[in-house]
């Protein structure tokens, strides 16, 4: 217990000696326990935004898609194979809609991107995406509004251009009057706001407030409909989920006129797939991490035996004058242990500090939460302690193995 | 009792020494093994020093003084012969043991003071009771008190660089006997101090040998050699004479 307390404060004191030298040692221990605690914040944080989010919006809702996206990331010759899927096209939502019996709410959904213009101002955005929709998408989609209406089955079924303005539209277009009323131009058309939708938060950074929802009837006429459609579901129960899902897949192979020993010609996503699709991607996060902060850490922990060596070197006479009075083998050992490890601690400190900071940081000016994951800072402790004792154990035995009478004689 | 140069009997050799005797020396040698060559740095050397006696061991560089300071020491080793200090055979213990012989029973002083330079003074006296595993309580206790027996308690806060010549061997001297070792060997204690500080250091070992410390003192310097009562002269390795002071 002495030699602990003693070999610390032996320790300590010749780190404070040894200030700038000390830190810029520390530098790579520091950026990869900030690494790891930063990370793992953050991804932790995100993880738990998008289970909210994401998964907690469409618990039970579906998209038919003519191909996945995601799967570019995950299966790129599936990806490839699905470019030669036929259109998802209005006939099929129709048919969706009408026969589909597990079905709640059936809405299609076509995006495109575009600039929309204040008539009456001039004011525009560019990069607005313009969402093409069913009356029944407040049903599927958890989605307010903050002043007028949503489009109803009238302005669907008479191809009525109007729109719905997300958050920063309605506010970017009409900073000074009551959007609600007022006339945006899109490309050729004026399209008459009927409501405008709350602020929705980000997800992994996008943001959500720059679109507004036209009836997809009226996109069609002003653009022609030789595009592919997405076709949202919403189940009648979530345990009748799995059942939604599989009739729609019956009732799409059927119009597709696919043989059972055919796969499907066509994409359904659940809130799942994007779930498993996240985690692939934040374990992916995760391994990168891993292998980054473990080259970090060995090029760290090199950095410290080298100027561990050093300082032996240039504490010989102080060794022997320890040996002179009494210190064995293990005293001297043990204290330049206790130094390595004593210097890589303090480097983890800091890079615990700062990497709650880097986390902090992000969860101010991101949506995602950060949070403090206690197991992290075990974690990021435990490391630094064995990369003190790895890379301290050649220069603290070369010390312990000096002559005392060499040791004194050298200058 | 003077050395007794002649071979003595190995069985006579195995006996543990007189109750009294602090260094029992038998015909101890040292051989360095130069590749090619091999150097005797130390000869068949016999020396007893007793409790209480104060002897200077006197030679010329290169006489194979430093190699028997460091046997004796306890910081090497010798080839062949038998050390005993006080009542223990210490010249095939190991390494740790002889740490541990070195930390209880011997007292350094050295001609370049080797104090820890970021340490203060108290912190350089406690240092040999670090090792000895004494509770830091006590420890300064210990070392403030014989901080004081040296004239130094003022300065326990200091650091080397903060000390003169003469305070910082105080300081050492201090560290010395800290451990109460049964012996302080002191090597050329006044080579790096002007004259008059040399002086109050040598008044120093005197007060330390009058009050009861055995003292082995070694130098090259004549002045300081008389202060001993006994001088024992080495050159080439061996021991030229030894003798008392009237």
């Amino acid at each position: 217990m002495i030699a602990l307390i003693e070999g610390i404060r032996i320790a300590l004191s010749a780190i404070w000696s040894q200030k700038l030298r000390s830190a810029l040692t520390l530098l790579c221990v520091i950026i990869a326990i900030l690494s790891i605690i930063a990370v793992v914040s953050v991804l932790d944080g995100m993880d738990q935004y998008v289970r909210d989010e994401v998964v907690g919006a469409g618990a039970n809702v579906f998209t038919l898609r003519r191909v996945d996206e995601l799967k570019i990331l995950t299966d790129l010759q599936a990806f490839l194979d699905s470019l030669s899927n036929p259109r998802i096209t209005l006939a099929d939502y129709k048919a969706l809609h009408a026969e589909l019996t597990l079905a709640e709410f059936v809405d299609p959904l076509r995006t495109l991107g575009g600039t929309l213009e204040a008539v009456a101002s001039g004011r525009s955005l560019k990069n607005v995406e313009i969402q093409g929709r069913g009356a029944e998408y407040p049903g599927i989609e958890d989605i307010e509004l903050s002043a007028g209406e949503h489009l109803n089955q009238g302005d669907v079924d008479q191809r009525r251009e109007v729109i719905v303005l997300g958050d920063e539209v309605a506010t970017t277009l009409f900073p000074d009057v009551d959007p609600v009323g007022q006339k945006v131009r899109l490309d050729s058309r004026h399209y008459e706001v009927v409501g405008v939708f709350a602020k929705r938060a980000n997800v992994l950074g996008r943001n959500r407030n720059v679109f507004g929802v036209v009836p997809l009837s009226a996109l069609f006429a002003q653009y022609g409909q030789f595009r592919s459609i997405n076709v949202l579901v919403k189940a009648r129960q979530l345990d009748g989920f799995g059942a939604a899902v599989e009739e729609a897949r019956a009732l799409m192979r059927v119009r597709h006129g696919l043989r059972p020993d055919r796969d499907d010609d066509f994409n359904l996503t659940t809130a799942e797939q994007f779930l498993t699709f996240w985690e692939k991607i934040s374990s992916g996060i995760f391994a990168t991490l891993i292998g980054v902060v473990s080259i970090t850490l060995v090029v760290g922990g090199i950095i410290i035996m080298n100027v561990m060596l050093v300082s032996v070197t240039e504490r010989t006479r102080e060794i022997g004058v320890r040996k002179a009075l009494g210190a064995k083998r293990g005293n001297i050992l043990f204290q330049f242990l206790v130094e390595s490890v004593t210097l890589t601690s303090a480097g983890g400190i800091v890079g615990i500090v700062l990497g709650f900071a880097v986390a902090f940081l992000v969860g101010a000016f991101t949506p995602f939460p950060y949070a403090v994951k206690p197991w992290s800072i075990v974690a990021a402790l435990g490391i630094v302690f064995a990369v003190g004792v790895f890379f301290g154990l050649y220069p603290a035995s070369r010390a312990s193995k000096l002559q005392p009478v060499e040791a004194l004689r050298r200058e | 009792m003077s050395a007794t140069a002649a071979a003595a009997p190995s069985a006579e050799s195995r006996n543990a020494p007189a109750p009294d005797s602090i260094i029992d020396a038998r015909h101890l040698s040292k051989v360095y093994d130069l590749g090619a060559q091999q150097v005797r740095a130390m000869d068949d050397v016999s020396l007893q020093i007793k409790k209480g006696e104060y002897v200077a061991i006197m030679g010329p560089s290169g006489s194979g003084k430093s190699t028997l300071m460091n046997v004796i020491g306890c910081l090497d080793v010798p080839s062949s012969g038998e050390y005993w200090l006080r009542q223990q055979e210490v010249s095939r213990l190991s390494e740790d043991e002889l740490a541990e012989i070195r930390n209880r029973e011997i007292g350094f002083v050295f001609q370049t003071f080797h104090l820890l330079a970021r340490q203060t003074a108290l912190r350089n006296v406690e240092l040999p009771l670090v090792y000895a595993a004494v509770r830091a309580a006590e420890r300064r206790e210990r070392a403030l008190e014989l901080l004081r027996l040296v004239g130094l308690e003022a300065r326990a806060n200091h650091k080397p660089n903060e000390l003169s010549g003469g305070e910082r061997q105080r300081v050492a001297i201090a560290r010395s006997l800290v451990n109460r070792p049964a012996l302080l060997l002191a090597d050329e204690p006044t080579g790096n101090l002007d004259s008059r500080t040399g002086k109050e250091i040598l008044e120093l070992f005197d007060q330390l040998h009058a009050g009861g410390n055995t003292i082995l003192l070694v130098t090259h310097d004549p002045e300081v050699g008389k202060r001993a009562a006994r001088i024992v002269r080495v050159r080439d390795g061996r021991i030229e004479s030894d003798t008392r002071r009237p």
